[in-house]
């Protein structure tokens, strides 16, 4: 199983000089499964380039899982070629919620005045899927899900096969109200779905300062990121959905602060074009 | 001081609790309720693998409500979706007369009987009567005053109001009680 970062900013796209090293796309993964189809995690502006790379190769299957509908895990998908074909067989996997459908929920951010095509006039007409509590099969992989400590409804994601394992939380804040240290690991959100896992790419957007400032937000902290991957005993931490308004240099010193913190695990940063064999 | 009120001044001996899973069942397990949506799975074997943290991941809605709790001054009950006893607040200790670090998680056969909860008539009532009860049973808010005998040996009347936790329409995850104790009559 191979995972290549597209996009791991949060929040919003924020190109320019001082974020050149990391990147200024919003959260996108694609994971090679080995077959004739596409599994993608979160569709925000990182999708766009990943569809420009494919070259006119057009997958049978796309499967998009969508952590949460916030506008930096949505917005790519209406710039990614293959959702305009209409050979292609698309499913868009995403959170559960109290009342209104998947569908219903995203069928409006395609919709005008937002955009001008409807979401029921898209070539590939996709089809949209909540995420089921059970583990489900795409192509050569396993893929598990659960509702996180996020504004709203949102999950985190975990893919494995026989050769490998990785968790994917962009958006998480699971110590918000809870002691990360010292309570019963049954009681931290998204740790079902990390647990024992080869690779964790998860939420770091805040210094401690920024964090303070910001608790409830959904976001993490530098120290609840790290916290978080080693009660899981992650084999490594990618810090992910790095804040808009951080330089690469500011990455950087979030990067040594975590390093400093670490105990048990690898840490390094998200950034574009980062691939993990698995 | 009336006589309910001295009832309810009794003290009798402190009681350990039993945390066993067959601990004696009032016949009623929220497992058995035919409610027109469902209880929600067990996790136990929702992965690939088995689970590797100590025993099953809480979903989410309880982690949420046991964070709630916890910081709420009214006494409140958590229950999850198998009906165990997941967790109690600090408000809940006084009224209940026991703390949650030696309670630990009770099964449902348990709590149901483990505070010896009756009517204001001294009847015992039993788990699908009680509010938590209701609550799983028929997904809906319920209320009831109550007399227990707490932990601590003494008996309190308390006023119990329970509702469901469903994430969906059609999934029961567990259940909130929330209680306080009746002020003493003059």
């Amino acid at each position: 199983m191979r995972a290549t970062i597209w996009g791991c900013r949060g929040t919003l796209a924020s190109p320019g000089p001082e974020t050149v090293r990391y990147g200024g796309q919003t959260s996108c993964i694609a994971v090679d499964t080995a077959d004739d189809s596409l599994l993608i995690l979160d569709a925000g502006t990182g999708i766009r380039p990943f569809g420009m790379s494919l070259d006119g190769r057009r997958p049978k299957r796309v499967d998009v899982l969508i952590t949460h509908l916030h506008t930096d895990h949505i917005e790519g998908l209406r710039f990614f070629g293959p959702f305009w074909d209409p050979e292609v067989d698309f499913r868009i996997w995403g959170p559960p919620a109290p009342t209104k459908g998947l569908e219903q929920r995203l069928a409006p951010f395609f919709s005008p005045p937002y955009f001008p095509v409807h979401m029921r006039n898209v070539p590939s007409r996709p089809e949209f899927l909540e995420v089921p509590d059970e583990p489900w099969t795409i192509g050569s992989v396993t893929v598990s899900a659960a509702l996180v400590k996020h504004p709203g409804p949102a999950v985190g994601y975990r893919i494995e096969n026989g050769d490998g394992s990785l968790a994917y939380l962009p958006d998480h804040e699971p110590g918000l109200g809870t002691d990360l240290t010292t309570i019963d690991k049954r009681w931290i959100s998204g740790l079902g779905v990390a647990h024992d896992v080869d690779l964790l790419i998860h939420d770091g957007q805040y210094t401690v300062p920024e964090y303070n400032e910001r608790i409830g937000w959904g976001h993490s902290s530098t120290p609840d990121a790290v916290t978080f991957a080693e009660r899981a005993g992650a084999q490594r931490l990618v810090l992910f959905h790095h804040d808009p308004l951080h330089s690469d240099d500011d990455l950087e010193a979030i990067l040594a602060e975590a390093e400093r913190l670490s105990t048990s695990v690898e840490v390094e940063l998200g950034h574009e074009g980062r691939i993990f064999e698995l | 001081m009336s006589s309910t009120n001295a009832a309810a001044m009794a003290i009798r001996p402190v009681r350990r609790f039993d945390r066993s899973s067959d601990a004696p069942s009032a016949g009623f397990h929220p497992r058995d309720v035919r409610h027109p949506g469902r209880v929600a799975r067990s996790r136990e074997t929702a992965y690939g693998r088995p689970v590797a943290v100590d025993d099953q991941q809480r979903e989410l809605i309880l982690i949420l409500a046991r964070d709630l709790t916890s910081r709420l001054a009214t006494a409140a009950f958590v229950v999850d979706a198998d009906g165990t006893l997941a967790y109690f607040n600090e408000a809940a200790e006084p009224v209940l007369g026991a703390s949650y670090a030696e309670t630990g998680e009770l099964p449902a056969g348990g709590w149901a009987t483990e505070w010896d909860p009756r009517d204001l008539d001294g009847t015992p009532v039993p788990l699908e009567q009680l509010p938590l009860g209701i609550a799983f049973r028929e997904g809906r808010p319920a209320h009831l005053p109550l007399c227990i005998q707490g932990g601590d040996g003494i008996e309190r009347t308390i006023e119990v109001t329970a509702f469901p936790l469903c994430a969906r329409p059609d999934q029961i995850l567990g259940a909130i009680a929330v209680f306080w104790e009746r002020p003493a009559e003059s």
